[in-house]
């Protein structure tokens, strides 16, 4: 009664290859000194790497799983008007899974680049592949969801719209004034305890402050006409997988913009102390699995109803 | 006057599938009564309806609304 379709294994073996390149570089290369401040020995903190990496695999793993769901779900519906906006939405989802993994990759190689004496370059690469890849994603799925609430002339819509974007305006001000409290911000006395954006102010601003606020805005504004979409949509089974899709592409939005606000305020949260600072991490992890868990489920869902015969 | 059952037919799925509602009343047609969707007849809604239940049934779980569904459609 159903269709069978295409499965590559591509993407799962590029997931288990990157794994295995990340799980190899996070025990080879020399720890950050820095990280026995917090009194824990090499054989603490190597066990500490290892329980942040299976969650993080794992998600990779649901994360490329749903990616290829949407984007299955698109391929199904390439012939109808609505394809575009879904194309779209899966484009963005996959551009963030690929930025989530080599953010994660390039990340791993901090401490060897130090070594090396290219810290400061790597680390401006690193800022800006987590600024610029989520700025593409983000924009992709704030385009497909655009073309859902068209014709939707509801005030609710107007006032959830005001209200992200106050609410981006707010993040990016917090961000700004975080980043700006910062005195080593352009430069460090040293690499390893103080970090650093190695960018003169003005193309901080430009280039890291404004980028981040727009990709926060794009977000929230994707979110919200996701979630209106879902509210007014017709038919009750469709409304029911909709959910699926659009709790979960919400989530995975809202979570990364706030993974991303996180860890731009990241040395600001260092009072909070070590288990503060997981416990945070560990709840993002779960979070950011339960959305890509929905947005798995509700494109399988919408997929069996265009496949269904 | 055939377009117009195809739009009924439509219309009262739409309430189950929303924007997917054409597309699966379409292959409906198509897949099982091997007809074009603009030449569907009052004859062939018997056989129509019982693969709308059928394939509604693959959907959800809930036995109530594929039976709201059938009716609906029954009653055309």
């Amino acid at each position: 009664m159903q269709k069978s379709g295409d499965k590559s294994l591509f993407p799962y073996v590029a997931g288990l290859v990157a794994a295995a390149v990340y799980t190899t570089v996070s025990f080879v290369t020399p720890q950050n000194p820095n990280a026995t401040n917090y009194g824990l020995s090499a054989g603490d903190i190597r066990l500490l790497i290892l329980s942040l990496l299976i969650p993080i695999f794992i998600i990779w793993m649901l994360a490329i799983y749903s990616s290829l769901g949407v984007s299955r779900y698109a391929t199904l519906l390439r012939e109808t008007k609505e394809g575009g906006n879904f194309r779209r939405f899966a484009d963005g989802v996959l551009i963030l899974v690929f930025s989530l993994i080599v953010g994660s990759m390039i990340s791993a190689f901090n401490s060897a680049m130090v070594q090396l004496g290219a810290g400061a370059g790597w680390r401006i690469l690193s800022e800006y592949v987590a600024v610029f890849l989520p700025l593409v994603a983000f924009f992709q799925i704030f385009r497909g969801s655009q073309s859902l609430v068209r014709a939707n002339q509801h005030k609710s819509l107007r006032r959830n719209r005001q209200a992200a974007a106050l609410i981006a305006v707010v993040m990016t001000a917090v961000y700004a004034l975080t980043l700006f409290g910062n005195s080593y911000r352009s430069d460090t006395p040293d690499i390893n305890k103080f970090s650093s954006y190695f960018l003169p102010d003005w193309l901080i601003i430009l280039t890291i402050v404004l980028p981040y606020g727009i990709t926060w805005l794009l977000g929230l504004l994707a979110t919200t006409n996701i979630m209106e979409y879902r509210l007014r949509v017709k038919g009750v089974i469709y409304r029911q997988a909709f959910s699926s899709l659009a709790i979960g592409l919400a989530t995975v939005v809202v979570v990364s913009i706030m993974g991303q606000f996180l860890t731009a305020v990241g040395p600001a949260l260092a009072a909070m102390g070590l288990s503060g600072i997981l416990g945070i991490v560990y709840f993002l992890l779960l979070i950011i699995a339960v959305g890509y868990g929905f947005l798995a489920r509700g494109a399988r869902q919408l997929s069996k109803i265009e496949e269904v015969a | 006057m055939n377009a117009t059952l195809h739009q009924q037919v439509v219309g009262i799925t739409e309430n189950y599938l929303g924007p997917a509602a054409p597309r699966f009343i379409d292959r409906q047609i198509e897949f099982h009564l091997k007809k074009k969707p603009d030449e569907l007849t009052n004859q062939d809604l018997p056989q129509l309806v019982e693969w709308v239940k059928v394939s509604l049934a693959l959907l959800t779980d809930d036995k109530k609304m594929v039976d709201e569904c059938v009716d609906k459609l029954g009653n055309l």
